[in-house]
């Protein structure tokens, strides 16, 4: 019955795939609390069951743990072979992804969600091998035991202190179309253990004591039967509530982060981390990315402000983008900074109508994670320090000397003491703009004020002093210490928004400049111009064409630079195309491929998952890329997605346009032929039809005529179909073939084939005596010859001189001329020549001067092809002259 | 051999009223049985047949006989004509064609019969007469009117392959391959450059055009009555 039930849901979900015409994979995730519960034998009869259906089933991954009944249930499903390698000295086994997408099955068994795979395979985690194949559009089943749910681990760190490495994002657990829920009674778990159903027995008792204990069992069960009573409940999403949470740059912001993300989820809302810019060099910055990443990672959406006043940014936000409840962190503060940061209080008294969580932030809570991180940044923040600490020491005591010394000249000039106070304190202020950091600040203001008392009070040069120095020093260095401060503060202020300017002006320029652009490969110059500002690394840009990539095009920093082959070897353009394919980023600094050289990122166009383009940055030392920076990268590769997409569309209009614009010729050459087919063919026919019938009635003379008529006209189609056929020739070729020809050929070819009738004409080429040669196709200029000598016998008188000549131009053309001394054209007869169907505009009067008007727009229609020119001109008395001009044929030969 | 009735009775009217002797065979087979019986001087063969290719009947007729091959042919294309050529026909015609064309080209190719014969006696390796023009192959000279005239070897190379195959259109790539061998394959320019010099040095005199231009195709030789 149930896998019935089951193979009926799982029809519902294909039929709703095929509605939709998506073909993102299904996810199906068999959910429990712990190892053995029985997930892996669930999902299997299921398989089993679906492969009994009919269905594609195939077994990409299988923990096994020496399991027989695993082993059984497998059975003769199809199962792709594991990838082994070795590290260090171990042999890995791995799920093979490729192997899998290359086998592209309906359904695919992909055993532990939360594995981390081994270091040479493409993903860091297996979660993502499991998105790739969801891309790819194959069903997954996969297993997750509740502690690997990162939202859940400051939970089970607290309580359980358990400290689960492999973990899986949220954002994934989401994904699941399916949650099945694989539930046994932790008695019983621990009964099955000891059987030695899970584990070897080797590992039993160290099992039993570490993990498997009542206690810990009890607690993950419950977990897991909550994150499935939640899931439940937000199963139909409908936001109603938005959550705010504030992230800082301290490490105990990720337990706020946590706790935030339960609570949205428990409230089904939507969450947005906020953080509010303000350089605090107390944290190192890494934290923060950390945080930010963690946040992203548990669904939230990001929001970095700007601002020297946190609370009235949030405040701001908040009310503009409607949050309903805000989340806080808080911990206890010196005295010193509780009422100028208790943010708490502020927001308290600005927003008033929302409500306000605040999540006690562990300050002396050393769990392991926090520990890690700590290591994990205190070599880099070591490296910095070091050097900074230095050149701050040489300059304040470099600004303390100078002090020092003009103070003594003012001293021995006048005396005044107040002037040197004043020095002082412009020292401390000079110290505070050239120093980062308040301490040194504080130390320059003590400095300057132990120097005033050594050197300028009595007793000289000792830091005795009398009595009624006493408030002058605490002055001084009150003055000081606040003058530092205030500097340093507008100095901070005075960067930032330096910066803001220069992002959001990076942004508005790209947008102005991809706006005019016309050119793909202009709109990629831009935009790598744009983000190199942002980002000042070597940039390759590889465009998507027809599902692949172009050669890449290669921005270096500098004109100079050029960038290495390796940073676009096929490896790395292998990694750009996993990017293409499944439209996310990949390489360096990501946890796909993170081994490649480069970071990838997709440009998207206006539609999600259409990637119009990769873009790589060359990051050789692994730099951090700054949450806002990223952000700005995106929003100009989202600019440059939808100038592509713009190019495409405007590609797209312009080629139906020339295609509309093609039928609209055939139609009407079409009903020109027809038309023009009936003049000489009703000629043709009747004439012929006299002569059958009647021939003793008519006179031999008559008889002649009519025989004449019959060849002129035939003739004439003959012509026609000539052209015709050259026409479609120059069509259907993309191509047109060319080779060298010998104008003289040429020529005499086409007298060879001149209408009837041209024998009334003189004909006389003229040619000079070196030899002409051109790069054509001979048979299309001779039927351009042909046309025109033709045209020209068509529309002079009988007796009328034809002149055709030709000569080399320049280097690279010859011209051809061939002027008659017939009647002229008109100025609107002379610039619609060449348009198809002209026939002039005497034509209704001479009956013999029929015609289509197809020759000479195919005359123009050949040269322009072979990259020549074609005009008429009237001569000075009397007579039209056409000239064309055709490319020369390289006189290599002659150089010989 | 035409398979067209229509074309085939104007072939036939045409012939008979130059006084041609002829025979009309409508396929393949009928060719080499009427071939056998007839023993005709020329061959008038339209490439598109019932029963067998046409480059394939020229194909088997070479092997036996040099029997002249024009080619009638609706076939546009260059390729089609230039595969008879090279297969051994020794000219073409593409309808539409003129009366007047085709029997000019049957002129044409018995006047090389003619010549044959006329000349049975000089051993065809020694000398060539063409008109004004006299080739003597022993001593590698040409002579107009008795004037030597002085030829580049490629020249002669081309000129002896056109007197040697008179009447018939040689394609490019053929006198390209036997003159310059088939490392030049696809220069036409050299050929066309030779050709044109060529004929200015023979056909000086301005009263023989030997040479005749096939575009897209090659060159023929045309075989004109000995002068003197």
């Amino acid at each position: 019955m149930k896998s019935k039930a089951q193979v009926e849901h799982y029809l519902k979900l294909a039929d709703a795939d095929n509605d939709s015409g998506n073909k993102r994979g299904k996810l199906k995730i068999f959910f429990g609390y712990a190892a053995g519960v029985g997930k892996t034998y669930r999902m299997l009869m299921e398989a089993q069951d679906l492969r009994q259906e009919g269905y594609d089933v195939v077994v990409g991954y299988i923990e096994r743990h020496g399991r027989s009944a695993t082993e059984d249930l497998i059975g003769n499903l199809e199962v792709i072979p594991v990838k082994t390698e070795q590290h260090h000295n171990i042999l890995l086994k791995e799920f093979d992804l490729d192997a899998a997408l290359k086998r592209q099955p309906q359904i695919i068994l992909v055993d532990e969600l939360a594995h981390t795979n081994s270091p040479a395979s493409r993903h860091e985690k297996r979660y993502q091998d499991i998105q790739e194949l969801l891309n790819a559009g194959i069903d997954v089943y996969t297993t997750l035991n509740v502690q690997h749910l990162e939202s859940l681990q400051n939970i089970l760190a607290d309580h359980l202190h358990l400290n689960v490495q492999e973990r899986v994002p949220d954002y994934v657990f989401d994904l699941a179309n399916q949650l099945q829920l694989i539930d046994i009674e932790p008695e019983e778990l621990i009964t099955r253990l000891k059987k030695g159903k899970i584990y070897a027995k080797q590992q039993i008792k160290q099992a039993l004591t570490n993990f498997f204990t009542t206690n810990n069992l009890v607690a993950l069960r419950e977990l897991a039967l909550r994150k499935m009573s939640l899931r439940l409940q937000t199963g139909s999403k409908q936001v109603v509530e938005r959550f705010l949470v504030c992230v800082s740059g301290s490490y105990s912001s990720a337990h706020v982060i946590r706790s935030a993300a339960q609570l949205a989820e428990a409230f089904s809302c939507e969450l947005i981390a906020v953080y509010v810019k303000e350089d605090n060099p107390d944290y190192p910055k890494n934290y923060l990315d950390f945080n930010l990443n963690l946040a992203h990672e548990l669904g939230a959406k990001i929001v970095k402000l700007l601002g020297e006043k946190p609370a009235v940014q949030i405040a701001e936000y908040a009310k503009v983008s409607q949050v309903t409840k805000i989340i806080l962190g808080s911990s206890p503060k010196t005295w010193l900074r509780r009422r100028e940061n208790d943010l708490v209080t502020q927001l308290g008294l600005l927003l008033p109508e929302v409500d306000k969580y605040i999540i006690n932030e562990p300050v002396t809570g050393s769990s392991l994670n926090q520990q890690k991180i700590k290591q994990r940044f205190a070599k880099l923040k070591l490296k910095s320090f070091n050097q900074n600490v230095i050149k701050s020491w040489i300059i304040i005591f470099a600004v303390l000397i100078v002090n020092t010394l003009i103070s003594e000249i003012l001293f021995h000039l006048d005396k005044q003491l107040i002037n040197i106070v004043l020095i002082y304190i412009l020292g401390v202020m000079v110290c505070a703009i050239l120093v980062e950091g308040q301490k040194y600040g504080i130390f320059a203001a003590i400095a300057a004020v132990l120097c005033f008392n050594f050197f300028f009070t009595q007793p000289y040069f000792s830091l005795e002093a009398g009595s009624q120095y006493v408030i002058t020093f605490g002055l001084m260095l009150f003055v000081a210490i606040i003058s530092n401060s205030w500097t340093l503060k507008i100095k901070k202020q005075a960067v930032s928004n330096a910066q803001r300017v220069y992002r959001t002006e990076a942004l508005l320029t790209t947008i102005q400049q991809l706006q005019s652009t016309k050119k793909v490969a202009e709109v990629i110059a831009i935009a790598a111009k744009q983000l190199q500002k942002i980002y000042p690394v070597p940039i390759i840009f590889y465009k998507q064409e027809h599902g692949k990539l172009t050669e890449p095009y290669l921005f270096a920093l500098g004109s100079k630079e050029t960038i290495a082959a390796e940073y676009f070897s096929n490896t790395e353009q292998a990694v750009a195309f996993w990017t293409l394919k499944n439209g996310q980023e990949a390489g360096a600094k990501t946890t796909t491929l993170p081994n490649s050289k480069c970071w990838y990122l997709p440009v998207f166009g206006s539609t999600p998952n259409k990637v119009m383009a990769v873009v790589a940055f060359v990051i050789p030392n692994k730099r951090q890329v700054e949450f806002f920076d990223r952000n700005l990268i995106i929003s100009i590769l989202d600019v440059c997605g939808q100038a592509f997409e713009r190019m495409q569309i405007l590609k797209a209009k312009r080629q139906a346009e020339i295609k509309a614009q093609q039928e609209k010729l055939r139609t009407d050459l079409l009903r020109g032929i027809s038309h023009d087919l009936r003049t000489p063919l009703t000629n043709i026919s009747g004439s012929i039809d006299v002569l059958r019938r009647q021939i003793d009635l008519i006179s031999r003379e008559e008889q002649l005529t009519l025989y004449d008529t019959i060849y002129k006209d035939a003739a004439w189609l003959i012509n026609l179909v000539e052209n015709l056929l050259a026409m479609t020739h120059l069509e259907s070729q993309l191509q047109i073939k060319q080779s060298p020809e010998l104008v003289d050929e040429i020529i005499t070819e086409a007298l060879e084939h001149l209408s009837p009738g041209a024998d009334q004409h003189t004909i006389q080429v003229k040619l000079p005596d070196e030899l002409l040669m051109v790069q054509v196709d001979a048979k299309l200029v001779v039927q351009v010859v042909i046309n025109i000598v033709n045209n020209a016998v068509k529309y002079t008188p009988n007796g009328s001189h034809i002149w055709i000549t030709a000569f080399r131009k320049n280097q690279n053309q010859v011209q051809f001329e061939i002027s008659n001394d017939g009647p002229q054209l008109s100025v609107p007869e002379l610039t619609n020549l060449f348009k198809l169907f002209y026939t002039g505009e005497r034509q209704a009067d001479l009956q013999s001067q029929r015609g289509l008007g197809i020759g000479l727009s195919l005359c123009k229609s050949v040269i322009e092809s072979f990259g020549g020119t074609i005009w008429a001109k009237n001569l000075e008395k009397k007579g039209i002259c056409f000239y064309f001009t055709l490319p020369a044929w390289g006189d290599k030969y002659e150089k010989k | 051999m035409e398979d067209d009735p229509e074309i085939a009775r104007l072939i036939e009217i045409t012939l008979r009223a130059e006084k041609y002797d002829y025979e009309h065979a409508v396929n393949g087979r009928e060719t080499f049985s009427l071939l056998g019986i007839f023993k005709p001087e020329l061959l008038l063969l339209d490439l598109m047949l019932p029963d067998i290719d046409g480059v394939d009947i020229i194909k088997k007729v070479r092997k036996t006989s040099r029997i002249p091959i024009i080619i009638v042919s609706a076939r546009e294309e260059d390729s089609d004509k230039v595969g008879a050529l090279d297969a051994g026909a020794d000219d073409y015609l593409v309808k539409p064609f003129s009366v007047e064309e085709l029997l000019a080209r049957i002129r044409v190719a018995l006047r090389r019969i003619s010549y044959e014969q006329e000349n049975e006696q000089v051993p065809a390796q020694k000398y060539y007469y063409n008109g004004d023009l006299l080739i003597d192959y022993a001593r590698q000279t040409v002579l107009i009117k008795n004037q030597a005239v002085h030829l580049t070897p490629t020249e002669y190379k081309v000129l002896c392959l056109l007197a040697q195959n008179a009447s018939r259109v040689l394609t490019h790539h053929y006198l390209l391959k036997k003159a310059w061998g088939e490392e030049m394959f696809e220069d036409n320019s050299s050929l066309r450059v030779t050709i044109a010099t060529l004929r200015k040095k023979i056909e000086c005199t301005g009263k023989f055009h030997y040479i005749k231009t096939h575009i897209g195709i090659g060159y023929q030789m045309l075989q004109y009555k000995r002068s003197s």
